[in-house]
């Protein structure tokens, strides 16, 4: 279970996060709603342990640092990748998985989202939507127990939409806890367990 | 990820840019082309570098005397050079060592003869490291020169022998032995005409061609770090801050980003030394001591490139800091060159520099093999290597891995 307490993140005098309480158990779905500058990203961060909360602590199963990260998937928002590699080359370099099983993995990811089309091509010369599909796949290249995202479907059309919700069905099914964020999740509704609603650094429902 | 595969992508990430990676490969080869045509030819009619040595000559003869006439005079008639005599060796040592000269020449007594005879002779030369780079020049003429001149005597002397043998009148060799002798000088020291240049041969006037190349190399191998600089920047400061890179992960990374940056200095070399070797005529054997200081510096820079890209946060600072480490070592490896009262301290750590290594090894290395000097340098740039790498790591994990 990735469990926080009482997380608070400030930028100068802006408190984008205020002492934020959560947890996300394996198998459940969660997606964290919120209007621009919520703080829905700042509150992913701290979970994902890709930043440092100002106060407050967060644990995976009982763990924190590095032993915590290993078990973290986290797609950021941002396309975080290498432009000059193409799809495949990207899976691999950034994976966590070794030999034939990282490229196992790459090849059922590629199936999965569609990417077959674009699997050797450069990621500078997709388009935004293809973009966006590899840089999930890339944080799924891995042997982890949570899977974080930050607006998925963020320019994603509704086929690609539904090869994620495919995807994200399967991961759930094999007992991995997802959290994303999210202005319209119509298409992943079906998947999910809870919804929590933030603004202004504070929950709200 | 196997090794070999972290390498393979790097190298494609840093050639991956099309534009940068042959930009940074072949201006060099337009910058030594444009130095060839214009600088050149202006470096070697100039005046050239003031060399001052302290000079001993023990062996009366004549001949020696009009050879060191031909050598050292030409170059105080043109400026080039100021030579002092010094009246034994003891003075020649200490006024190398108290910095008023650059080098100290000895020829002991009885060369000539030794010569003629055969036998071995060793003539002694003293310098200082501070001027490290005039003095290489002197050594190379007068070791060349004297070289040249005793296997000449000595072929000279054979041939008077045989003449003896089959009865020519000891009177009509010695004028042929004052013949050949006056030949064998003038051939020499008017070698320039094999490339077109008329009057005596000033290897004084050749010695700012040398550095000037030897500089050449290391600025452009230099400036190729810079896709590394921006690549790691982008990269720590970036990329991996935005996912969760384990540490074995970033160590792969980090190595392979050693390795891919020392490969693309290396092309950039591999592609500047046949240009080099066209300016200036490179004789083979001394190629083969370039290979090593070739391979070092470019582990050295890519090292020095990785540090600078890691230790700041934003590109932009990293940038700038490469242009001014690199700015500042081109001017403390001039000012070292032009300025020999520095401060000790400051001496010193430019005398450490890997920068000022880096121009040392490649002027001695491309145009004449000094080894203790060649070893100096070589062992300087090992631990610059192994401190940067060391920084370079720590810094590179660090910031790759904070989240």
């Amino acid at each position: 279970m990735i469990e926080a307490r009482n997380l608070v993140k400030k930028y100068g005098s802006f408190i984008a996060v205020n002492h934020l309480s959560l947890s996300l158990c394996t198998g459940e779905t969660v997606v964290l709603l919120g209007p621009n500058g919520s703080g829905k990203s700042t509150l992913l961060g701290m979970l994902s342990l890709t930043s440092k909360p100002d106060e407050g602590e967060v644990t995976v199963d009982g763990l924190s640092g590095k032993n915590a990260k290993k078990k973290i998937a986290f797609a950021p928002q941002e396309i975080v990748l290498f432009e000059e590699l193409t799809t495949m080359e990207n899976l691999l370099s950034w994976s966590t998985l070794k030999g034939k099983e990282a490229k196992e993995r790459a090849e059922y990811l590629i199936s999965e989202l569609d990417m077959d089309s674009f699997k050797k091509k450069r990621v500078d010369r997709l388009s935004g939507g293809q973009r966006r599909r590899v840089n999930l796949a890339v944080a799924l290249m891995g042997n982890y127990d949570y899977i974080l995202m930050d607006e998925p479907l963020a320019g994603i059309d509704d086929y690609g939409g539904k090869c994620i919700k495919n995807l994200l069905e399967t991961e759930k099914e094999k007992g991995r806890g997802i959290l994303f964020t999210e202005h319209n999740p119509t298409i992943l509704l079906p998947l999910m367990d809870r919804k929590l609603t933030i603004d202004g650094g504070c929950f709200v429902s | 990820m196997n090794p070999f595969s972290f390498l393979i992508y790097d190298i494609k990430r840093l050639f991956g840019h099309g534009k940068t990676a042959i930009l940074a490969i072949f201006s060099p080869v337009l910058i030594l082309l444009l130095f060839a045509t214009f600088l050149a030819p202006m470096l070697s009619a100039g005046e050239g570098t003031k060399i001052t040595c302290a000079f001993l000559n023990e062996d009366e003869t004549e001949s020696v005397k009009t050879l060191m006439d031909l050598i050292i005079g030409a170059e105080i008639d043109e400026g080039a050079g100021a030579v002092y005599p010094v009246k034994d060796i003891a003075t020649g040592k200490k006024v190398v060592e108290d910095g008023k000269v650059s080098a100290f020449f000895y020829i002991p007594p009885n060369m000539y003869e030794d010569t003629m005879n055969g036998e071995m002779v060793d003539l002694d030369f003293y310098y200082s490291q501070a001027h490290a780079f005039e003095s290489l020049i002197f050594y190379s003429t007068v070791n060349s020169s004297m070289s040249v001149f005793g296997q000449g005597i000595r072929m000279v002397y054979i041939a008077g022998a045989i003449a003896l043998d089959h009865g020519v009148p000891k009177e009509e060799i010695l004028r042929l032995w004052n013949e050949g002798s006056e030949q064998l000088f003038q051939i020499y020291m008017n070698r320039g005409k094999i490339i077109g240049s008329s009057g005596i041969f000033l290897p004084g006037g050749d010695y700012p061609l040398r550095f000037a190349i030897a500089i050449l190399f290391t600025i452009c191998s230099y400036c190729v770090s810079f896709p590394i600089i921006y690549l790691t920047n982008s990269d720590v400061s970036v990329l991996y801050r935005k996912r969760n890179i384990p540490t074995e992960k970033l160590v792969g990374y980090y190595f392979a980003r050693l390795l891919s940056g020392a490969v693309l200095i290396l092309c950039t070399f591999a592609i500047m030394y046949p240009v080099a070797r066209v300016i200036r005529n490179i004789r083979f054997q001394f190629a083969l001591s370039v290979l090593p200081a070739v391979i070092l510096t470019a582990f050295v820079f890519s090292a020095l490139g990785i540090f600078l890209g890691s230790v700041f946060k934003k590109g932009q600072s990293s940038l700038w800091a490469g242009l001014y480490f690199g700015f500042f070592s081109v001017m403390s490896v001039l000012l070292l060159t032009k300025s020999p009262g520095l401060p000790k301290i400051v001496s010193f750590l430019i005398r450490i520099s890997p920068f000022r290594a880096c121009v040392s090894i490649f002027s001695n290395a491309l145009f004449q093999n000094m080894t203790e000097r060649y070893t100096v340098d070589m062992l300087i740039l090992f631990a610059a290597f192994f401190i940067f790498a060391a920084l370079s790591f720590v810094f590179y994990v660090r910031r790759g891995s904070r989240g």
